[in-house]
């Protein structure tokens, strides 16, 4: 397979993934940009065609964006209440089930805001991404037993805070 | 209990999709991309010299390059010697010290098979880092030894211990013995030694990294009477974290601690304490008193059971409300 398809056919894979991780992680919706610069970087990094898991080592590339895309805001000092209105268009005109589905997904991710960098890391990919620990570790520099460990704590910790989210499944 | 039964309702979060135009618009850019950063680097290779430039370079080699050559000459052999003189395991001795090194007695396991003895301990590494020691070839061998007796483990490849992107290691060793090695060894105040050589042929020529001075069996019995074991909830909450990390069973997350003090005289735990009566009388000699943890309404939970061997024993209830009957569902082992 030459390089072109095998970009195309990795892209294919994971980009929805990767843009979710992004939206919860930086809990707005205008993260395509960040997308392609996710995946430029993996291509520009030389460890494309070498690296052996490439789903943990695109969110370990996604994460380091988020992360960077976080401390640019920061610079900028914009006002987090404009932004989250900013990043939520108006519902207006959307069907009931999807205006009740948009509802919960903000629901979770309000909270998801709310919860310690560690706890939304481990959460993250493991609701929304539905790594493995093993997985989630490789991504994260972490041990596995740590993932865990961090993961089960913010389940519980998330249900403290929200409890319209008791039903969050425990995977 | 297995994860899938305290899995409730499904409410995963949904999913966010991009449409296909804009997936298209990406890859397109990110293939564009990559083309160019492709292209930029076959020409960061040197221009191919034309004629005129390579004469130009040969003219001025001729003029210029004796003094630097001379001088390269001079640097080259001073890195020759530099080379013969680097043992990378002397240096590894070097960036080993004892402060950097932790080497541990940790168990004498009786093997009735063998009819044998092994200690077994962990040895943690920390050097600065240093790539020539990760990749040399050495190896690592833990020595135990008094007045009476000596006895050596296997090989340890350095490249096991570290790994590419590390400079601290963690590993277990091993030590077999026979009985009279370890009658021997209980006699008298023993020492570890950590040793390194690329090369294990024939006798022992070096002298350890390092090295700790352990205390007998019977030094130790001596200590614990004077100090008092371990405390009990220090070594309770120790057990329990190793059977989290071993079984994917949020012990600490689920449920609560009962000591059995706090539960005996409860009516509808009854059954629950001769269910745990029924397991501490099973144990031997040196295991750890089991602990109960169960859930906040006290119908579900486990029995922590921690053997000598180190084994850990998860014991998981089930509670029939009908019968106010408390049963074992299931038993996870857990061995580190």
């Amino acid at each position: 397979m030459d390089r072109e398809n095998q970009i195309e056919q990795w892209f294919y894979l994971y980009v929805d993934d990767v843009y979710n991780f992004l939206i919860y992680y930086l809990g707005h919706r205008d993260v395509e940009d960040i997308v392609q610069e996710v995946f430029i970087k993996v291509l520009h990094s030389d460890q494309f065609e070498s690296v052996n898991t490439p789903k943990s080592y695109l969110f370990k590339v996604a994460r380091n964006k988020a992360i960077d895309h976080i401390r640019k805001s920061k610079r900028v000092q914009f006002d987090s209440d404009d932004e989250i209105k900013q990043e939520f268009p108006s519902n207006e005109g959307l069907p009931e089930s999807l205006l009740l589905a948009e509802e919960k997904q903000n629901v979770f991710l309000e909270h998801m805001k709310q919860l310690k960098k560690s706890y939304k890391d481990v959460l993250i990919l493991r609701l929304v991404n539905e790594l493995s620990f093993e997985e989630i570790a490789d991504a994260l520099h972490w041990k596995e037993s740590k993932v865990k460990t961090t993961y089960y704590r913010a389940i519980k910790k998330l249900r403290e805070q929200s409890p319209e989210l008791k039903e969050v499944e425990v995977r | 209990m297995k994860k899938e039964d305290y899995t409730e309702n499904e409410m995963k979060p949904k999913g966010y999709k991009l449409n296909e135009a804009r997936k298209k618009e990406m890859l397109s850019n990110i293939q564009q991309s990559d083309k160019r950063k492709r292209q930029k680097k076959k020409r960061a290779f040197p221009l191919k010299p034309t004629l005129g430039l390579g004469v130009a370079a040969l003219i001025l080699f001729i003029l210029f390059a004796n003094p630097i050559l001379s001088s390269l000459r001079q640097d080259t052999e001073a890195g020759l010697t530099n080379q013969i003189n680097f043992d990378p395991d002397q240096t590894l001795v070097k960036l080993l010290d004892k402060e950097s090194i932790q080497v541990d007695l940790l168990n004498e396991v009786f093997e009735p098979h063998k009819n044998a003895k092994r200690v077994t301990g962990l040895v943690s590494f920390s050097i600065p880092h240093s790539s020539q020691v990760i990749g040399n070839k050495s190896s690592f061998r833990i020595r135990v030894w008094n007045d009476h007796t000596s006895a050596m483990s296997k090989d340890y490849p350095s490249e096991n211990v570290f790994s590419k992107d590390t400079n601290s290691s963690l590993f277990a060793f091993e030590i077999p013995l026979t009985k009279e090695e370890a009658l021997n060894l209980k006699k008298q105040n023993v020492t570890l030694g950590l040793y390194i050589s690329p090369d294990w042929d024939g006798e022992l020529k070096n002298n350890p990294a390092t090295y700790k001075e352990l205390k007998t069996d019977i030094e130790l019995e001596t200590i614990r009477k004077e100090l008092g074991d371990v405390p009990p909830a220090i070594q309770r909450v120790e057990i329990v974290q190793r059977a989290e990390d071993g079984s994917d069973i949020p012990i600490d997350l689920l449920y609560d601690y009962y000591p059995i003090d706090s539960i005996k005289d409860k009516n509808q735990l009854e059954d629950l304490v001769d269910l745990y009566t029924s397991i501490k009388q099973k144990q031997d000699e040196g295991d750890i008193t089991p602990y109960i943890y169960l859930n906040k309404f006290q119908n579900e939970g486990c029995i922590i059971e921690a053997k000598k061997n180190f084994e850990i024993l998860i014991h998981e209830l089930e509670f029939d409300s009908q019968n106010s009957d408390w049963s074992i569902s299931d038993t996870t082992s857990v061995l580190q």
